[in-house]
């Protein structure tokens, strides 16, 4: 009886003493023990995004073997389309690099791309993350912007060894510079933490007075190269409504984010090619 | 027993306390009904007053297009990094706290018995918590700024309410980066404020003006008078078109009523008007034109104004030197004051310079000869080089003479000899009611402030001169010779001789100037309080035809372009400025001829003598205004 007694009360006094050390503790502690908290935890979002993937690959493999003949030719056919492209892009890249020595011109390639699967989602209304099973063995640092074939995914918020956590372009704490395809007047843009990524939506503000746009022509976001986390150009989503702020100078809007942001599995990390040079 | 009742009920001292007790409660009860119901407004209001702070924000300008819709003053945005107090009260006391621990901890080691300055203490806290913040802001952006102690104390002590500002002004890059890179719920923000744009910069730049500081700003009508107010500073029009509208392009001011704790800091809001923009202006300006003027002008000294002749409105005002109103914005720096007063550029030229109208008056004096009889259409007369008025000879722009000359032919060539004998022969005070007839010596009406200025033009009379220039005598003919070739007291403004010469384009006396476009303006002569001018069609024409052949083969032949018949008239007047004799060049214009769109008048004054000649220098200017309204697409010359 005495020892059970002891035995709850060692139970709660254990618990009291984790509180008083998570509260008191010195911040350097705390992060560290975060982190180490994350690491630990690396493997257990990793592991069934990989059985997912072995999954699929053994519910692939029972097909019939004409379905898997056919698949084959499609993805040979593939294959050697995307084998004469990355040839094309090749060439073209040397071509570029030796344009650039020969007048001496500062080098365009300025991100590397680092292809990550999505293995856990973490959409809620308080976070709007994901998070991706590359981390910083692969170069990967906080702070650097993800895309995908669709657009912009967001940009990295935590980078452990293995994994690596994306804040979407969806949440709210997630900002960036932008401007309309066509337009380079920067515009600020905002996620509007939607509840899912279904539907999800940002807003944009300091849009110049002289643009409108609606839902029946909508003016399509892109990034912009001005803060130097994203390349030029790249898909944020589609600005469906401006409305003149109080100040008569801009416009704030909504924009509506891509539809396939609901189903990445597959995203790009940009690195930065200096990055990559140090690193 | 009867000795001991000191307690007895009746003892007359206990009525006394009843009665004392009963009117200190009532007297009690009375000042506190007094003060809780007939002084409630009072202390509600002090307790207001003492609770509440007020924050005005102005609202943006209207912006000012012109005739063709093209944006030529609007507002551009300024971004800057700020910090708001509210946001960092909590790390304020933090720190505070720390280095109070820190300086109670010195002196016990010294052992002195000193109190800490917990004043300083406080500003050393606020001081270390922003200039990290501040630290953040130049690592992200890898810059350098600095702001002292003394900034955030005066900040604090005076706008406590208003967000701090870490780094003014910042560029695109600068801006496109802190936006990235601060997290959204960081105490450090992106503050947007306007500052007025002029986006072709010194092109126009007397006609629009510029704005300045307002710290007379009328914000009575928003509520919460009494309360303790931070504001931001608006902006009212100081000049030009930003002054005469100001009423117009002046936004709103807005407010918002907080309700502070004890230290200062927000607590909640309970009053939010948003302000609001002001109205935009159509301006009846042509910014192509008006830029094509300026640059025919080049470095030159001088005005032109250019108008519709049907209905008066300003296409172009001109005043060279002009001044980039954007340097000016949203204060004049001392060096920047310098160096425009020491161009001579705040003048503007076009509504207020005065100068004498040289030969361009001769139409006036054709028109008055015309009008008295002392002349008629074809009047012809000798010019030898000179023509002797008394014991002095009065030359002629031409040495060796014109020789026998017609009206036209007078125009065409512009013969003082003819105007000489002409203006005598009319009378000075004949030629004098013409031109007050056309609205010399008058306002033309627009809607400028800086066109006070007419009060000091001049057409000149034997009155005029006994009155304010009796030291140099009574009126001789040779006066009248002079103001018959616009010379002598005459001084006129360039919008004053730009109305006339719109007007005689019309046949009428007077011209409503405008600087606003209003396509739907009712132009009849009731509109410009004209009459049709007193000649017949015949006289009218002769005139016109002097003006047309002038621009065919006479002086103006510079003003010339290709397909638009143009009536002219140049001068080359003379005047004295310290001591040296320089000249005015002067050109009139109308066109088309027949039906008359547009009129001009440009002067460019000279700076050494003999540099500047109206169809050398001013007919250029006049060709390129011409040019650029009827040829629009056409490259110029």
């Amino acid at each position: 009886m005495r020892w059970r007694r002891f035995t709850a009360l060692r139970n709660v006094a254990v618990f009291a003493a984790a509180v008083l050390l998570c509260l008191f503790a010195p911040t350097a502690f705390r992060n560290s023990a975060g982190g180490l908290f994350e690491e630990f935890r690396a493997p257990l979002d990793a592991i069934p995004s990989q059985l997912g993937d072995l999954e699929k690959f053994w519910s692939l493999s029972s097909n019939s073997k004409r379905d898997l003949i056919e698949a084959g030719r499609d993805l040979a056919r593939l294959n050697s389309a995307y084998e004469l492209k990355m040839r094309e892009n090749l060439i073209l890249r040397d071509r570029l690099s030796r344009l650039e020595k020969i007048l001496n011109l500062p080098s365009q390639e300025k991100f590397k791309m680092e292809i990550a699967r999505v293995c856990r989602r973490d959409i809620s209304a308080w976070w709007q993350h994901i998070t991706i099973r590359k981390g910083k063995r692969h170069g990967i640092r906080e702070g650097y912007a993800v895309i995908y074939g669709g657009g912009v995914v967001g940009r990295v918020v935590k980078a452990n060894s293995y994994t690596s956590v994306v804040e979407l372009a969806s949440s709210r704490k997630f900002r960036m510079a932008a401007h309309i395809e066509g337009d380079d007047r920067p515009i600020i843009y905002q996620g509007a933490g939607s509840l899912s990524i279904q539907g999800s939506h940002g807003e944009v503000f300091d849009a110049p007075a002289d643009l409108s746009a609606s839902a029946k022509s909508p003016l399509r976001l892109v990034t912009s190269s001005l803060a130097g986390t994203f390349p030029e150009g790249i898909l944020i989503g589609e600005v469906v409504s401006l409305v003149p702020e109080p100040d008569g100078i801009f416009k704030s809007g909504k924009v509506n984010l891509p539809e396939s942001l609901s189903s990445l599995r597959e995203v790009a990390v940009l690195i930065p090619v200096s990055q990559v040079k140090i690193d | 027993m009867q000795g001991e009742g000191v307690y007895s009920k009746k003892n007359p001292r206990i009525p006394f306390f009843y009665w004392a007790f009963g009117s200190a409660f009532v007297f009690l009860i009375g000042a506190l009904a007094y003060r809780q119901i007939y002084l409630y407004d009072y202390y509600v209001e002090c307790g207001e007053r003492q609770s509440m702070r007020r924050v005005i924000e102005p609202g943006t300008r209207g912006d000012i297009y012109d005739r063709n819709g093209k944006l030529i003053v609007t507002n551009s945005p300024i971004f800057s990094a700020v910090v708001y107090f509210n946001d960092i009260r909590k790390e304020f006391r933090e720190e505070y706290f720390r280095l109070k621990k820190i300086e109670l901890e010195r002196l016990r080691t010294v052992d002195s018995k000193e109190r800490p300055d917990y004043a300083a203490i406080a500003e050393n806290a606020r001081s270390n918590v922003l200039g990290r913040y501040l630290k953040q802001v130049n690592e992200i952006l890898g810059t350098d700024y600095k702001l002292g102690i003394a900034d955030f104390n005066k900040h604090f002590a005076q706008k406590q309410l208003l967000p701090l500002p870490l780094v003014k002004n910042l560029t695109a890059r600068e801006h496109a980066i802190l936006a990235e890179r601060i997290p959204v719920d960081s105490p450090i923000q992106i503050y947007t404020g306007t500052s007025r744009y002029y986006p072709y910069g010194d092109v126009a730049s007397h006609a629009l003006g510029y704005v300045a500081n307002n710290f007379d700003d009328d914000i009575s009508q928003i509520p919460g008078g009494d309360l303790r107010t931070y504001a931001i500073v608006p902006t009212i029009g100081r000049s030009g078109m930003e002054a005469a509208f100001d009423e117009k392009l002046a936004g709103k001011s807005g407010a918002k009523i907080w309700i502070v704790d004890l230290a200062g800091y927000k607590y909640e809001n309970v009053l939010d008007i948003p302000p609001t923009k002001g109205g935009d202006v159509q301006t009846s300006l042509d910014i192509e034109v008006q830029q094509a003027v300026e640059e025919a002008f080049g470095e030159r000294k001088g005005a032109a104004v250019m108008l519709e002749v049907k209905s008066g409105e300003v296409i172009a005002l001109v005043s060279r030197p002009g001044y980039d109103p954007n340097s000016l914005t949203p204060y004049i720096t001392h060096k920047v004051n310098a160096e425009i007063t020491e161009r001579g550029a705040w003048l503007n030229r076009a509504t207020s310079g005065l100068y004498p109208p040289g030969s361009t008056f001769k139409v006036v004096t054709a028109a008055a000869g015309l009008m008295s009889g002392a002349i008629d259409e074809n009047s012809v007369k000798t010019c030898s080089g000179g023509y002797r008025v008394g014991s002095r000879i009065f030359p002629c722009n031409s040495r060796y003479g014109h020789g026998n000359l017609d009206l036209v032919g007078a125009l065409a060539h512009s013969c003082n000899v003819y105007f000489y004998e002409t203006g005598i022969d009319t009378g000075i005070e004949t030629i004098a009611d013409v031109a007050k007839t056309f609205g010399f010596g008058e306002s033309t009406g627009i809607e400028l402030k800086k066109e006070d200025s007419w009060r000091r033009t001049i057409v000149a009379t034997p009155d005029f001169k006994k009155k304010r220039r009796q030291y140099d005598g009574p009126w001789t003919n040779g006066d009248t010779a002079n103001s018959s070739i616009g010379q002598g007291y005459m001084l006129f403004t360039p919008l004053q001789v730009a109305a006339f010469t719109a007007s005689f384009a019309r046949g009428e006396t007077r011209t409503k100037v405008s600087m606003l476009h209003d396509p739907n303006r009712i132009t009849d002569s009731k509109y410009h309080e004209a009459e049709k001018i007193p000649l017949t069609k015949s006289q009218y024409d002769t005139i016109v035809a002097g003006m047309l052949a002038a621009v065919e083969r006479g002086t103006c032949r510079r003003a010339a372009i290709g397909g638009v018949k143009i009536a002219a008239k140049s001068g080359t007047a003379q005047v004295s400025v310290n001591g040296r004799k320089l000249t005015l060049a002067w050109l009139i214009a109308f066109a088309p001829a027949d039906a008359p769109e547009v009129a001009i008048s440009v002067v460019v004054e000279g700076e050494e003598p003999g540099d500047v000649g109206g169809g050398k220098t001013a007919a250029p200017i006049a060709k390129a205004a011409f040019q650029k309204y009827f040829n629009p697409d056409a490259v110029a010359e």
